[in-house]
């Protein structure tokens, strides 16, 4: 009972400061890592409006390739919102917050030509839904600019699509899936972010 | 001859930055800078170099804070570089470290897109893919540097960025893991500059 109450007790006693309506704009960078060795490398950017001191949402858009083995390139296009609570003081250089959210997303899995004579194409694509959540800090180098890092761990609710890598005749082949027809699957991965995110404008 | 050359060079940056005894601190919101310049890299996995048209702009939303946006235009080599096309857009941030001059040293980060497309030699046996091997791919790129702001106009600047991707298409992957370094002069006014009467 104690700790809450220390917590939120010097609340009272500070200025009463608009901190709801900020209106950010920023670019992101997305490390992902999937089920094979390699991670995938992202391009996004997104804007943040803030609900309250410790209530801040975030609409994003990514767009992460991967190298699967040097046999297939992976490409992921993310498009979502999440939201970000502070448990704690958000006046601080360092703002660490959990963070919450939804999005919707298309996979796409390709073969890459490496040179052999019998080379078929292969190709498959899905598209879901995924839900994500993690912890992240936002380090606030001036009044309106900060950076922001987060890990999350996203799971996507739809087909599986998944590349097999095996060797056949001292060869690598690989061969792309997607299972599902109706049942659907959960396919997770971690997601490491860092942005870059400027206030333009109160909206409130 | 030699006394000749020896006085050119001494002088040259003496009359340069003669203004920087009484310094009048230039880096403030509103500050807006350009340059282009050649810039050369080195591709660090496949040990290749490589050249580019490097053009950028940069405005200061605060004295420690900028936006930037930069664009390289790959400049295609003879020899036997393994890409034929890795032009490469960044748009980002930096934070400058506060002098008492006009000294600007900063570090930036910047994701970025290439658009790259390797040499067709890469594809042996293609029969039954496009040839083309053209393709977008994400850039992560981090950015050391400083900026010497000499005059009301022009500016010294020297910059070093490290970035990390692949170009990833239906050919084999390359690397675009590389540093590359630019460096010369520049361009700069204060678009929020107001004459104090």
């Amino acid at each position: 009972m104690l700790f809450p109450l220390f917590l939120f007790s010097r609340e009272n006693k500070t200025k009463k400061v608009r901190e709801g309506g900020a209106f950010q704009l920023g670019l992101r960078t997305t490390i992902s890592s999937f089920n094979h060795n390699n991670s995938g490398t992202g391009f996004g950017g997104q804007f943040r409006i803030r609900l309250g001191k410790r209530i801040n949402t975030e609409w994003y858009a990514d767009y992460i390739t991967q190298n699967i083995a040097d046999l297939a390139k992976r490409e992921d296009y993310h498009v979502g919102w999440s939201v970000m609570i502070y448990p704690f003081q958000t006046k601080s250089t360092l703002t660490p917050y959990v963070i919450v959210g939804h999005c919707f997303d298309n996979t796409k899995i390709s073969t890459i030509n490496t040179g052999i004579s019998d080379y078929h194409p292969q190709s498959e694509s899905r598209w879901s839904a995924a839900t994500q959540l993690g912890i992240g800090t936002n380090i606030n180098l001036t009044k309106k600019f900060d950076v922001s890092i987060s890990s999350q761990y996203m799971i996507h609710l739809g087909d599986d699509i998944h590349a097999d890598i095996h060797e056949e005749e001292g060869m690598r082949e690989i061969h792309i899936e997607k299972e599902g027809g109706g049942n659907l699957t959960l396919d997770g991965h971690v997601l490491f972010t860092i942005s870059i995110n400027y206030k333009i404008f109160d909206l409130w | 001859m030699v006394r000749h050359i020896l006085l050119t060079t001494t002088l040259i940056p003496t009359l340069l930055f003669s203004q920087m005894d009484k310094p009048k601190r230039m880096i403030n919101k509103g500050l807006i800078r350009s340059q282009a310049i050649i810039s050369f890299g080195q591709l660090l996995n496949i040990k290749e170099t490589s050249m580019f048209i490097h053009g950028n702009i940069e405005y200061h939303t605060s004295e420690k804070f900028s936006i930037r946006s930069d664009l390289f235009y790959y400049i295609e080599s003879d020899d036997d570089n393994s890409l034929k096309m890795n032009h490469q857009f960044f748009e980002g941030g930096s934070f400058h470290i506060k002098t008492k001059n006009n000294f600007d040293p900063y570090i930036g980060f910047q994701p970025g897109l290439a658009l790259t497309e390797t040499k067709t030699s890469l594809i042996a046996n293609d029969v039954n893919s496009p040839v083309s091997s053209k393709a977008v791919n994400p850039l992560i790129s981090a950015v050391i540097g400083f900026n010497l702001y000499a005059t009301k106009f022009f500016h010294l600047f020297a910059d070093a960025r490290y970035i990390y991707g692949n170009h990833l298409s239906n050919s084999p992957p390359v690397s675009l893991n590389e540093v590359r370094v630019s460096f010369g002069l520049g361009i700069n006014t204060n678009v929020l500059f107001r004459k104090k009467s």
